[in-house]
């Protein structure tokens, strides 16, 4: 993937952050057409503009998988880092991010290129390692817990 | 009873917001920007995050987004396989990788 669609990604995932932080506010509020409802109306174009123009640089299917994915991880990783939530986060949570970020290394292999380069493996070999110390970890933690 | 409705308004949302990305995808993929397509996703947009918000708001925030979001990444992730002829870009890495990304994503979200 080129620099330009990871930014292009990026900012869909900002603008979806952003799209859902306002529509779980305004749901909340007891009049429904307060300003969080405008606000909503405003940004909610942006969020599918944002996200066809990466389906049309990645196709549907690696667009959709690479922006929910990371969706996901960016929201567990804001409660991580912004609310201290480190004692909640669970072992399936953590295998779910393991998968992510190697279903992400694996899909920058496009189809022209025909075996996986040898950085990668070794990529996903550390990346697994690092991960497989840190569940070892976890559950022990968990367990004297 | 209740639940089988709480059922069919979940697949009715999760229905709307696949819509808009589907046609936001068909407007992306024309090479003029300022068609009916864009008039659509700028209209079905709103509704996908009415319907979401006020989901959310009748079934909770944790079990809503994460039921919700997991059902909308796979379906879209179908819809692109199927509908826009994706599986014959894509080499056999990246099959495994979103293999592994749709059970990352049902990992992450069921377990909130």
């Amino acid at each position: 993937m080129k620099i330009g669609t990871w930014f292009l990604v990026l900012l869909a995932i900002v603008v979806a952050l952003l799209g859902n932080f306002i529509a779980a506010t305004w749901a909340r509020q007891d009049n429904l057409f307060s300003l969080w409802f405008f606000a909503l109306v405003l940004i909610a174009p942006f969020v599918f503009i944002t996200f066809g123009l990466v389906t049309s640089r990645l196709s549907v299917a690696i667009g959709a998988g690479t922006i929910d994915s990371l969706l996901s991880i960016g929201t567990i990783l804001i409660g991580l880092v912004f609310f201290n939530e480190w004692s909640t986060l669970t072992i399936m949570q953590y295998f779910g991010i393991i998968f992510v970020v190697c279903g992400l290394i694996m899909m920058q292999h496009k189809r022209t290129t025909r075996y996986p380069r040898a950085h990668t493996h070794q990529l996903l070999k550390v990346f697994l390692t690092i991960m497989t110390t840190g569940a070892l970890r976890l559950t022990t933690d968990k367990k004297k817990r | 009873m209740f639940e089988l409705v709480i059922w069919a308004e979940v697949l009715a949302t999760v229905s709307i917001a696949l819509v808009a990305n589907s046609v936001s995808a068909i407007w992306a993929e024309q090479d003029k920007k300022l068609t009916w397509w864009l008039v659509a996703v700028v209209l079905i947009s709103p509704l996908v995050y009415i319907t979401f918000g006020l989901m959310t708001a009748k079934i909770g925030v944790a079990i809503g987004s994460g039921t919700l979001d997991s059902l909308l990444s796979i379906s879209t992730i179908a819809v692109g396989l199927v509908f826009f002829k994706d599986s014959k870009k894509l080499s056999r890495y990246q099959f495994l990788g979103l293999y592994c990304i749709v059970v990352g994503i049902i990992c992450m979200q069921l377990s909130r």
